[in-house]
């Protein structure tokens, strides 16, 4: 028998049992709400420092780039142990940094939409919040299941055709940044990004009380909050893209 | 026995929900690259 049946077998049987967290939801809800405050935080400061000193800002960008790279892989592993005290002030940098990070596509979307593109993507994220959040929690364990391997399956159909995307940025010129001035690749991978993390936010209210127990709830809000980060990126760049992208100059 | 299927089961779910928050993860970094291609280019004079 191969080793995948084992895997998908223990998938199904721990998504088909009794909640192992079955107030992990609940435990996770104000940390993932945390952690999207401090994310608006580093947006915000990336924002003034790219309008107030410009020459700084690509330099620290890089720092926060390798260190949100860092403080995501320490700040899983702690958390997944359940060690809460000391994952939460690493998950709050990890935020913070995140924020910063993500400013070049909020400037970008501002730049080319509008600021009303921040509220429409924001508005958005948290009409899906509160759609999911009941009927996530209510979804039979078919449909659940279900979703939860077409969400699986459509994320690693996303990074491959990331992938692409930037491997074909760095060897044909115009392609990447195709990424947005093209429009077609990129409208694709926006509209299939929103769709897919949209089901993830129905997924996430399925399978946390699954699979996470209920000391591990800062685990399972580090997943929950990169669900509605990449929402908002995905709903930011499909309205980039549809407003032209790098045509607005 | 059962002990031990019990802790076979769990790191097969610790190994699923590593990757899916790593997969989430990467697609958020990977999205910033077209970014930074694009605030080179903006940045290099005329």
């Amino acid at each position: 028998m191969p080793a995948s049946s084992n895997f998908q077998q223990a998938i199904r049987e721990a998504q088909s049992s009794a909640l192992v967290g079955p107030n992990v939801v609940s435990k996770a809800l104000p940390y993932v709400g945390g952690g999207m405050v401090l994310t608006a935080g580093g947006v915000m400061g990336g924002l003034t420092l790219m309008a107030s000193s410009p020459t700084l800002f690509m330099p620290l960008f890089w720092v926060a780039l390798i260190g949100n790279f860092i403080l995501f892989f320490v700040a899983q592993n702690v958390a997944m142990k359940g060690n809460n005290s000391a994952a939460l002030p690493l998950l709050a940098a990890y935020s913070l940094l995140t924020g910063y990070t993500l400013s070049g596509i909020v400037a970008m979307a501002i730049g080319t939409a509008g600021i009303g593109a921040i509220g429409t993507a924001a508005l958005a994220t948290g009409i899906t919040f509160v759609i999911a959040s009941f009927v996530g929690r209510r979804m039979s364990d078919s449909v659940g299941q279900s979703l939860t391997a077409v969400v699986g399956l459509g994320i690693v159909g996303l990074l491959i055709a990331m992938v692409v995307q930037l491997v074909g940025s760095i060897f044909v010129p115009g392609f990447g940044m195709g990424g947005f001035g093209m429009g077609g690749f990129e409208l694709m991978i926006a509209g299939f990004g929103t769709v897919l993390f949209v089901g993830a936010a129905f997924v996430d209210f399925y399978t946390m009380p699954r699979t996470y127990n209920d000391d591990q709830y800062l685990a399972g809000a580090l997943g929950m909050y990169l669900t509605y980060i990449n929402l908002f990126i995905f709903i930011l760049r499909l309205i980039i893209a549809l407003n032209g992208g790098s045509r607005r100059d | 026995m059962a002990a031990a299927a019990a802790t076979d089961k769990k790191l097969w779910i610790d190994a699923e929900l590593l990757g899916n928050n790593f997969s989430r993860f990467l697609i958020t970094r990977t999205t910033e690259s077209p970014i930074l291609h694009l605030a080179i280019r903006f940045n290099q004079p005329d």
